[in-house]
């Protein structure tokens, strides 16, 4: 037995175990993908030490890694799932939220009599030079004359308003009665919104800052 | 050392192949590869008991990779990656019997149980005879050759390989160095490689 050897060789022995995953290890993965000696001799240290451990095996043939690398390379990666959701998870929720805005804000502004407040109102007062932020602000929420909120979103820097439901329309919505009698096919109505909302006054309110969103 | 080998072995199988997986998972087919690599014969080992034509347990076994790689996404790393495979490849294994009309036996199932070999008398439930007389030449070389190397080594080899120690605590154990328990194993195993080469399929 020699005493000398390249000490990478040690490394990707290190690898087989998991005890090696540095910059070494990932040097490795880049050169094992060129190196058919590298990859068929790390399946022997494998299958050594289960011959050592005396573990149920079959000696596989040379070419079955190969086999198995064509198929995958034939069927190509597949979406792969994030913290276990897959992945159009993402898209599709934020598909959802976006389209609920849609709905919120179509609603909104078609209430016969409503004050009309444009979303974009607070992005066009905002100061030119404002620097931009890196996530999207919710911007200034309106009130309207009938209780009505309305947020705008901007990717400028924007103080953070958030007027409360008070009184009986806290009470549905803590109980989200309002959402489950909601027909869809009446955006305009509005008939499940709490009725007996009293006047807020249509200048924003600063208060808290909105939940963090992912 | 047999009971804390286990705790070890246990404790670190949970994590051993993260470093592969995360990158798998992230779509590097290299490192499924090594994955493939790492773990085909005891895949093809465990198939071997219950599919019985050579040929066919091959496929049964690149079946179980497949699945393994589509559904890697929904590996959550609350078992061991083997544990996970060995899953698949009993599921495959049964799904595979059935198929084909036949009926799995009791008995074949609860080898499946046993990872470890219990010795000869196995040979009638192996795929075919020649694969195991050749698994058992292979084991009668690795263990000839460990049997001859130098004690140092041989101590490493066996603390990682059959106690499933980590490469810390063989070092507190050895009293030696980390790298110098990396290069130990890693002797030992380019020994048997050197004796194993030839015989391989």
């Amino acid at each position: 037995m020699t005493d000398k050897f390249d000490d990478t060789d040690a490394v990707w022995s290190a690898l087989l175990d998991g005890q090696e995953n540095g910059q070494a290890a990932r040097f490795l993965l880049n050169r094992v993908e060129r190196d058919e000696v590298l990859r068929q001799r790390w399946s022997r240290w494998a299958l050594a030490g289960d011959l050592l451990a005396r573990r149920a095996v079959l000696p596989a043939p040379s070419d079955f890694a190969d086999r198995v690398a064509a198929a995958i390379r034939a069927e190509g990666t597949p979406q792969r799932s994030v913290n276990g959701r897959p992945a159009w998870w993402g898209w599709a929720g934020g598909l959802a939220v976006a389209a609920s805005v849609a709905w919120v804000a179509v609603t909104l502004v078609s209430v016969p009599g409503a004050e009309r407040v444009s979303p974009v109102s607070s992005v066009a007062d905002a100061p030119l030079a404002a620097p931009p932020s890196r996530a999207p602000v919710v911007g200034p929420a309106v009130v309207n004359t009938r209780g009505v909120q309305q947020v705008s979103v901007s990717t400028l820097a924007q103080p953070v308003n958030f007027v409360p439901f008070q009184g009986e329309d806290a009470y549905w919505i803590r109980h989200g009665l309002g959402a489950q009698v909601a027909p869809l096919g009446s955006l305009g109505t509005l008939a499940w919104l709490p009725r007996s909302v009293e006047p807020v006054s249509d200048e924003p309110t600063p208060l808290a800052a909105p939940a963090e969103t992912r | 050392m047999d009971g804390m080998g286990a705790q070890a072995r246990m404790a670190e199988q949970t994590d051993e192949d993260s470093a592969l997986v995360e990158r798998a998972r992230a779509g590097d087919a290299r490192a499924f590869d090594l994955l493939v690599r790492k773990y085909q014969h005891r895949v093809l080992g465990l198939i071997g008991r219950m599919v019985s034509d050579w040929s066919e347990a091959q496929d049964v076994a690149q079946e179980v990779f497949m699945r393994a790689w589509r559904s890697l996404g929904n590996f959550r790393g609350e078992s061991s990656f083997y544990t996970w495979l060995y899953r698949i490849a009993v599921n495959t294994s049964k799904n595979q019997i059935v198929s084909s009309g036949r009926r799995p036996l009791t008995a074949e199932l609860q080898t499946v149980e046993d990872e470890h070999w219990s010795g000869a008398g196995r040979m009638q439930e192996q795929a075919t005879p020649e694969n195991e007389l050749l698994r058992q030449e292979m084991e009668r070389t690795v263990v000839r050759t460990v049997e001859g190397l130098p004690e140092d080594i041989r101590t490493a080899l066996t603390l990682r390989e059959v106690d499933g120690l980590s490469y810390d605590e063989i070092a507190e154990l050895m009293q030696c160095p980390i790298g110098t328990v990396r290069s130990r194993i890693f002797r030992g195993r380019e020994a048997i490689d050197r004796n194993i080469k030839e015989l391989m399929p």
